[in-house]
């Protein structure tokens, strides 16, 4: 038992995964789910640490989630022939890129939206500051990320289906 | 007015997620056609000479249903490569059967290319209805496993690992070589 419960955290190292983006894609979820509890900690006990922690974890998600878009397109590009797997991989997802058959395609489109909709949020905040946070800019800032948890759910859920094989 | 407005936003997302798009089938083993008659077949390869089942006589088969356009399917077609290279010697086949042609019509011409690209050691032929209904397709990927007396062994849903295929084509195997024994 210890040893299967060992397994996973030396196995990355003796095993490393062939594909990175299904590993990694755990990360910007996590960060994003926090950032969000912690603004709503931050609305309702109004204690002034949640936000600045709300902030580090909005950074973190959108950095971790440009690594994880890029691991997506060298997963894409594994079993494509010889060549560089990261341009194998963009000429596929350019190829694939409005055949809405694929669950791919859709999981490549929701999740640029949240990339899009997550670094928006943060050049917000960094440019209004804390004021980004408070009033009707804030209902709309905490609209924008209900959507983006919104578009999370989604992209994970197709995510996951593509991920079952 | 915000309810309505955050319902108005949220809502397209929600109803996104049952899209009909198409994913690779979940992973399954059947034993549900084992046993049964394999259905003659013969089809004509993107590069090469037709090919049919009767070509295969006396020996394993491994059907394998892909699309062009899946990735699951094209690391599958990767496993199953090396395993014709592996054991072709012995007399194990692999026919690719591309379904573009049902699912996709409009992908069949990227079938050639891909099978180029990706130097597949076996032959690959493009999909017709009676095929995929003789062998009961559902959806891709799906490998059907034929033994040596033409009869179906194992169907396989789903994107499967080569170590599973490999173990499906070593019980095949192994009769004939314990005979000869």
């Amino acid at each position: 038992m210890t040893d299967a419960l060992l397994k996973p955290f030396y196995q990355i190292v003796t095993a490393p995964p062939r594909q990175w983006h299904p590993v990694l894609v755990h990360f910007p979820i996590v960060f994003l789910v926090v950032e969000a509890a912690l603004l709503s900690l931050w609305r309702v006990t109004g204690k002034p640490g949640h936000e600045p922690l709300a902030y580090a974890c909005l950074h973190a998600s959108l950095w971790t989630m440009l690594i994880v878009a890029i691991t997506g397109v060298h997963d894409a590009g594994l079993d494509l022939g010889a060549g560089n797997l990261l341009w194998l991989g963009l000429q596929d997802r350019w190829q694939q890129a409005f055949r809405w058959h694929s669950s791919i395609t859709v999981h490549s489109w929701l999740a640029l939206s949240l990339v899009a909709i997550t670094a928006a949020r943060l050049l917000w905040r960094k440019f209004v500051g804390p004021n980004a946070l408070r009033g009707r800019q804030g209902w709309a800032y905490g609209l924008m990320t209900l959507i983006g948890l919104s578009i999370l759910t989604a992209a994970g859920y197709v995510g996951g289906m593509i991920s079952h094989k | 007015m915000k309810i309505r407005l955050l319902l108005t936003l949220v809502c397209p997302f929600l109803i996104a997620l049952p899209s009909p798009t198409e994913a690779a089938l979940s992973p399954a083993e059947s034993d549900e056609f084992n046993g049964q008659e394999a259905p003659a077949f013969s089809v004509t390869p993107v590069k090469g000479d037709a090919v049919s089942l009767k070509d295969f006589k006396g020996h394993p088969v491994l059907l394998n249903f892909f699309a062009s356009w899946c990735p699951p399917c094209r690391e599958e077609i990767s496993n199953l490569s090396q395993l014709y290279k592996q054991h072709s010697k012995e007399g194990v086949a692999v026919v690719g059967i591309a379904v573009d042609s049902l699912v996709t019509p409009e992908t069949v011409g990227e079938v050639k290319p891909l099978a180029e690209r990706l130097s597949i050691p076996f032959p690959v032929a493009i999909a017709e209805e009676k095929i995929a209904k003789d062998y009961h397709f559902k959806g891709f990927p799906t490998t059907v496993v034929i033994d040596r007396d033409g009869k179906i062994a194992k169907t396989f849903y789903g994107y499967h690992d080569g170590k599973v295929f490999e173990a499906a084509v070593q019980k095949l195997l192994r009769p004939a070589e314990s005979k000869a024994q």
